[in-house]
């Protein structure tokens, strides 16, 4: 439903400026940062600088010193995340759980539209303020880049790899929160535990270096199929982690939208 | 929308089969049957958590009957809800909109989502009579009072002429004058042969708009029936002032002298106006008050006497 889709990108219009801004805003900080250590030595001299266990943790391994490797690991920020991430967990919650929150759904829900159908329409038009956010956070590099003469150091196809990579995560993390917002029937309440559950994921892959018990558990964890350090390296995508992450993206859309076919719609 | 013009046919428009709605240990409707014929204005009636909502949000396909069925049309209000809905306009009882809408985004976004190509004839009328100008129009719906955003919202139900209207509190913060509108409206519609379900607390509404009513306490129907079958069998009192007194008491079925205090007695009928007003004519009487029986005293006594003694 063509309406459903435009009326969902309206409504979140200020939300995906603002967040496509900010995005935009932090990766240029990221280049300006590149510059003003000193460039491609600057970089590897920080690189040589860093304790083993603090790269092993951000999984900066030695192969990043160059100014994309630097580039492509700083996409792991935990500022991007809160971005990224808290953006698509924001407007996922919303796509059940606080329409049942606020009430709308029973004026809404009174039209003669497939629940699956008004609930794609939805994430038809979330997926593409999620893409306009990392493109923003592509243009922010490529603009940095261009204001501090940077674009020859810069490898734009590793750091459009990155990207692709980034976006599937957040992707994944709509998907769940999709699912949870389908259960539930209050916003702030999908918000919480879907930001829980991303913090634990969190912790888990941080710490999966570190600590043993927590390595095998590791493919458990969203943050285990982002690697934009492996990507530098490699120059490609790992294919199997774009996969689980699309894979499970397909399935918790699936779920929510499953969810909302069958469940009782209580205000 | 084309609307069937059937009249005077008794078809069944909504059908409730031993309808059963739990939530967990909570019994919210217990077995409710009902049958609302097309072209009546039906008025549904109940206190706070009897079970109106959750019928109205059955029959919307919003929740799903624990045993039972609710047809609509003589199609499964759940597993036809799709292909329903294109036949009703719905008003809940709660009004929210979203931010992001003005009063015309907000009925152009639903003409869309109904198919309806541009601006329905019905919705301009309805615009006019229930005085919403452009002006008004075009301000977001959040910033409006309750009694203009119940007016959207009825508009918005009503634009197409659906065939079946459920209205789930209506009249609430309207004002007299667009209440009075309102009602011809549906009266309007009710000539063209819609149906219309209409919940309210409002008792003169009910009284006023719909032809029959349906009393629902604790999840399940007291009683059904036009106002005037609701008070059969509902005792009501009189106080007469002879001028002369008679010589006898009166024995008549259905009368109960309560009390006598000088020349004014007090009576007590069930079902026997006509023996009570016969026996009165051969007496020599100065005044008479006879008790008027309005829905809200039936509504009362329904629900006051935890009684199940309406019967039709």
């Amino acid at each position: 439903m063509t309406s459903v889709f435009i009326q969902m990108l309206y409504g979140f219009r200020y939300s995906v400026s603002f967040v496509s801004l900010g995005m935009f805003l932090v990766s240029m900080l990221i280049i300006y940062i590149v510059d003003g250590i000193g460039g491609l030595e600057g970089v590897t001299e920080f690189m040589k600088m860093m304790p083993d266990g603090i790269k092993a943790m951000f999984k900066l391994d030695e192969g990043l010193s160059s100014v994309t490797g630097f580039i492509a690991v700083e996409y792991r920020d935990p500022g991007y995340f809160m971005i990224g991430l808290g953006f698509a967990i924001a407007i996922a919650s919303g796509l059940v759980a606080r329409e049942i929150e606020n009430g709308t759904i029973l004026m809404f829900g009174a039209m003669p539209i497939k629940r699956w159908r008004y609930l794609l329409s939805k994430i038809a038009a979330l997926v593409l303020g999620l893409l306009v956010v990392v493109i923003a956070a592509g243009l922010g590099t490529y603009i940095g880049s261009l204001l501090t003469n940077t674009t020859s150091d810069i490898d734009f196809t590793v750091i459009s790899l990155v990207l692709v990579n980034f976006l599937v995560l957040t992707l994944a993390v709509s998907g769940i929160t999709a699912a949870l917002s389908s259960k539930l029937s209050s916003g702030g309440r999908t918000v919480s535990i879907a930001a829980a559950i991303m913090a634990v994921m969190y912790f888990i892959d941080l710490l999966s270096s570190l600590l043993d018990l927590i390595s095998n558990i590791d493919f458990l964890s969203l943050f285990h199929y982002y690697d934009p350090g492996a990507i530098s390296n490699s120059g490609q995508l790992n294919l199997e982690h774009i996969l689980v992450l699309l894979g499970i993206t397909i399935i918790t859309y699936g779920l929510a939208l499953y969810v909302y076919n069958k469940r009782d719609i209580t205000v | 929308m084309i609307l069937l013009h059937v009249a005077n046919t008794m078809t069944a428009v909504i059908e409730l089969h031993s309808l059963t709605k739990d939530y967990g240990k909570v019994k919210a409707l217990r077995g409710v049957n009902l049958c609302v014929n097309q072209g009546t204005i039906f008025g549904f009636l109940g206190p706070n958590g009897a079970g109106k909502s959750t019928t109205i949000r059955i029959l919307m396909g919003f929740i799903k009957p624990t045993d039972g069925n609710a047809t609509i049309f003589g199609q499964d209000s759940w597993h036809k809800s799709y292909t329903l809905k294109s036949r009703i306009g719905f008003v809940p009882d709660t009004i929210r909109f979203g931010k992001s809408f003005t009063g015309r985004s907000f009925l152009e976004y639903t003409a869309q989502l109904r198919g309806i190509k541009g601006t329905p004839m019905f919705q301009k009328q309805l615009l006019d009579q229930l005085e919403m100008p452009e002006q008004v129009l075009k301000r977001k719906v959040h910033t409006y009072s309750s009694g203009m955003a119940k007016k959207i919202a009825l508009i918005q139900a009503m634009q197409h002429k659906p065939e079946l209207m459920i209205f789930d509190e209506p009249t609430e913060a309207l004002d007299p004058i667009s209440r009075k509108t309102l009602f011809t409206a549906m009266k309007e519609l009710q000539k063209e042969g819609s149906t219309i379900l209409m919940s309210s607390h409002i008792l003169p509404d009910i009284q006023e708009i719909c032809e029959t009513i349906a009393l629902i306490k604790n999840g399940s129907i007291q009683s059904e029936g036009s106002v005037d079958q609701l008070r059969q069998g509902k005792s009501r009192n009189m106080t007469v002032e002879f001028k002369t007194l008679p010589n006898s008491d009166p024995v008549i079925p259905g009368v109960t002298l309560l009390s006598k205090e000088g020349n004014i007695w007090s009576f007590n009928i069930v079902d026997n106006l006509k023996g009570m007003l016969q026996y009165l004519t051969s007496h020599n009487i100065v005044d008479l008050e006879y008790q008027k029986l309005s829905l809200e005293d039936l509504f009362l006594s329904a629900y006051e006497n935890n009684s199940k003694d309406i019967k039709i």
